[in-house]
């Protein structure tokens, strides 16, 4: 049999990939909030005998798109020569869902309806008749839980069972309604010519889609005569859902009184004036204290006493047993063990860090702080969506600037690229704990928070420099509308998977890149172009390259080779800076000296702020474009060694003053440099001086006193 | 009057949606079509918008696209 190929379709955050997963047997990335997917991916599975190729697109609300990914996404749907459309829908919102499945059967395409969340559905208190619908359309339907694998089993029956001719053409009503035939009479012959169905070309005119009025090339006349319709947007969005209310109107039916406002109860908490940013900063320092301080930091030490056992008491001996030359039996044992090896200690801080991100995503809350920080983001020149870009970039900065995608508004989208790698991402992270634990043993948890915040704070300082100084972006088009999903715990299978997915990326990563620089590394830390192997390691090759550079450093206290030709291999990935600075003799070899606390804290703000790893850079020129990515590179050079400077420099004035003193000027400083931001941040307020639910009790006497001031 | 007038809490139906296409577009897409019912929900705890219950499910809307949503109580 031929092979099949389906596409899936759907709104944004319907569960389109945990189906793919589930029919694919695939790990995508997925989350519990609009947008996760942004490019098509596309796997071949085997059913029954048959090939069926299945093609995850990112989400679509109408086949008229407003933003990049989803014209990406409807031209996979117009273009692809998918045989079969498997429309996926949220089981919770079938109106919505369907309008989108209305559009695709206009548009002439072979449609199975999937109803995802099926489990979803019985706490809501609801039920869906199947059969209604598919006798209404005249198109398969079936109900589905991603989640729980109900109805898995259903959908590949009906894949593998397929054929172009057990399909009908759905009727619909409307159609008639909207004067579809008289659209079809003055552009009916010009669409079939340019490979459109007419009647999808038709009701995309009277909607005044500009992609379909250029393909058809419309004279002015034309469009003026079926303007005189008097069928705009408006009516044709009324007419599909009219139908869909009549259609719904006695299949999605209640069993039982609507039981469930838990997310309403929990929004009213957390989206709360007063506890709302106290809730955020809990969770957020919560996790990071288990991550580093409480399990993370205990289990991450247990790893490494196993490597080091390994390595000394195993791996050694055997092969000082064998014939090898010594600088091989090193080579394994100091390079390829002690690098790469000595990151493996780092796995479980990683996946523990991997694991709280995806609880944020996945519960939902990532979605509530978009919301409640759009007006924050707004003023300095982003949007409330920035902060799912961002905070995935505590994840990978690399993927994360892939998600930038979704913002519609294309100076948003590169500022907001821009900023992502300024986000602590986790390749970092055992950079981070190295250093730490060995200069700062007692507060590493705290540092390390230091370094994530500081990160943070950088890149909202960048944002609002380049707002008021540079290109001002506050009359962004994007205006915010985002889909807030119900809160939703994880299952058990998906953080068992999610910690096996992450802990085989890390292992593969280190593997493989990490593995290949820290073995090139220690070569070029062991030969000397002049004695060969076991030179000191002041005359190595290293040491010569990165002697070169190491001036530049001096002023921010690292400015030896070691150190240099760390940095240099970070370039390449940040877990190399660690395995770099192993093969060099340690963190004790490179920060040395009375101010060792210094030059280790410049050294990891360095870290934190300079050149992301080639991933990102690669994701940025592709996504963003050279001229761009230039100026980003330049300026995180020169953001990084400005803000590292100045780290060593309160660092040493803490040294030698008394401490007391240094932080009573610095928390004053803070405060007054926080106050004003504030300040700066709120006179911008603007009031719409009437009784609305926005303003608040002080803006409505400001008005008052205003009025009064004019009378 | 307009979704920004109206009262958390309260549900209302929706009359029409003004505005720049590409936002009215979008409104209409996600189902704020006539006599559609809205409940409107929280707000945003710093300002910039509130969120409406529709349809099954709940959107975040900016201040100015809540501001495009003419409604009438019920």
């Amino acid at each position: 049999m031929k092979e099949l190929s389906v596409a899936l379709v759907g709104n944004p955050n319907v569960g389109k990939t945990s189906l793919f997963n589930r029919l694919t047997r695939s790990f995508d990335h997925v989350g519990n909030y609009p947008g996760v997917t942004v490019t098509e991916k596309s796997k071949t599975v085997s059913y029954k005998s048959r090939a069926i190729k299945i093609t995850d697109l990112p989400g679509l609300y109408s086949l008229t798109a407003l933003s990049p990914d989803e014209e990406t996404a409807r031209d996979c749907v117009l273009n692809a020569k998918s045989d079969l459309v498997l429309g996926i829908c949220d089981s919770k919102c079938p109106a919505r869902s369907l309008y989108l499945m209305l559009q695709l059967i206009e548009a002439g395409k072979r449609v199975a309806i999937v109803f995802n969340m099926a489990d979803e559905l019985k706490l809501i208190g609801k039920r869906i008749d199947t059969k209604k619908i598919s006798s209404a359309l005249g198109l398969p339907v079936a109900v589905v839980s991603a989640k729980t694998k109900a109805g898995i089993d259903e959908i590949r029956q009906l894949l593998s069972d397929f054929t172009s001719k057990n399909s009908v053409n759905a009727y619909l009503p409307y159609m008639e309604k909207l004067q579809i035939k008289k659209v079809c009479k003055i552009v009916g012959g010009r669409a079939e010519k340019a490979g459109l169905n007419p009647e999808y070309a038709a009701i995309k005119l009277l909607e005044n889609d500009a992609d379909v009025i250029e393909k058809l090339s419309l004279s002015n006349g034309e469009l003026s005569e079926i303007r005189a319709f008097g069928v705009g947007v408006a009516e044709v969005a009324a007419a599909r859902y009219e139908y869909i209310d009549e259609l719904l109107c006695g299949a999605f039916v209640s069993v039982k009184k609507n039981p469930r406002t838990l997310s309403a109860k929990i929004d009213k908490v957390v989206l709360n004036k007063y506890l709302a940013l106290p809730i955020f900063l809990m969770l957020v320092s919560g996790a990071f204290f288990i991550t580093f301080g409480l399990l993370g930091h205990r289990l991450a030490e247990a790893v490494a006493e196993w490597v080091t056992l390994f390595n000394e008491g195993v791996l050694m001996p055997l092969l000082n047993k064998t014939q090898l030359p010594s600088w091989c039996v090193m080579l394994i044992c100091d390079g390829i063990v002690g690098g790469a090896g000595s990151i493996l200690a780092f796995l479980p801080e990683i996946v523990l860090l991997f694991f709280f991100l995806s609880l944020l995503e996945d519960s939902g809350y990532i979605s509530r702080v978009a919301f409640a920080t759009d007006g924050f983001f707004r003023k300095i020149g982003l949007t409330g969506r920035a902060a799912f870009t961002l905070i995935m970039g505590f994840g990978c900065s690399a993927t994360a600037v892939l998600t930038a995608r979704g913002i519609d508004d294309e100076r948003v989208r590169k500022k907001t690229a821009m900023l992502t790698p300024y986000m602590s991402c986790s390749a970092k992270l055992p950079v981070y704990s190295m250093i730490c634990s060995v200069l700062f043993p007692r507060a590493k948890a705290l540092v390390i928070l230091l370094l994530y915040l500081l990160g943070v704070v950088v890149a909202i300082a960048i944002a609002a420099f380049t707002e008021k100084r540079i290109k001002r972006l506050s009359g962004v088009k994007s205006k915010l509308i985002i889909e807030l999903p119900p809160y939703r715990a994880p299952s058990l299978e998906r953080v068992i998977q999610l910690l096996l997915h992450h802990t085989k990326n890390f292992i593969v990563k280190i593997g493989s890149i990490v593995l290949a620089l820290s073995v090139s590394v220690w070569i070029l830390s062991n030969f000397s172009l002049v004695d060969g192997f076991g030179a000191a390691a002041d005359k190595s090759i290293m040491a010569t390259l990165g002697g070169i550079l190491a001036p530049v450093f001096s002023p921010l206290g690292f400015g030896n080779w070691k150190a240099v030709s760390a940095l240099l291999s970070g370039i390449a990935a940040k877990e190399a800076v660690v395995a770099t600075l192993n093969a060099l003799g340690g963190v004790l070899a490179v920060f040395s000296g009375k101010y060792a606390i210094a030059s280790g804290a410049a050294f990891l703000t360095f870290t934190l702020l300079y050149i992301p790893c080639v991933a990102t850079v690669a994701v940025l020129l592709k996504e963003t474009g050279g001229r761009f990515t230039a100026i980003v590179m330049t300026v995180q050079l020169a953001v990084a060694y400005l803000v590292s400077l100045f780290v060593r420099l309160v660092v040493i004035a803490f040294c030698v003053a008394t401490p007391l003193a240094v932080c009573v000027t610095v928390a004053v400083a803070a405060l007054c440099a926080s106050a004003l931001a504030i300040k700066a941040v709120l006179t911008k307020n603007v009031c719409c001086g009437g009784e609305c639910a926005f303003c608040s009790k002080k803006c409505k006497q400001n008005a008052n006193k205003n009025e009064r001031i004019v009378k | 009057m307009t979704v920004t007038d109206a009262c958390l809490g309260k549900t209302y139906e929706v009359i029409k949606v003004n505005g720049e296409t590409v936002i009215m577009r979008r409104l209409l897409d996600m189902g704020f079509t006539p006599k559609t019912k809205i409940t409107v929900g929280v707000k945003a705890p710093y300002g910039g918008g509130v969120s409406v219950r529709l349809r099954g499910y709940e959107v975040a809307l900016h201040t100015e696209v809540a501001g495009l949503i003419e409604v009438a109580e019920l």
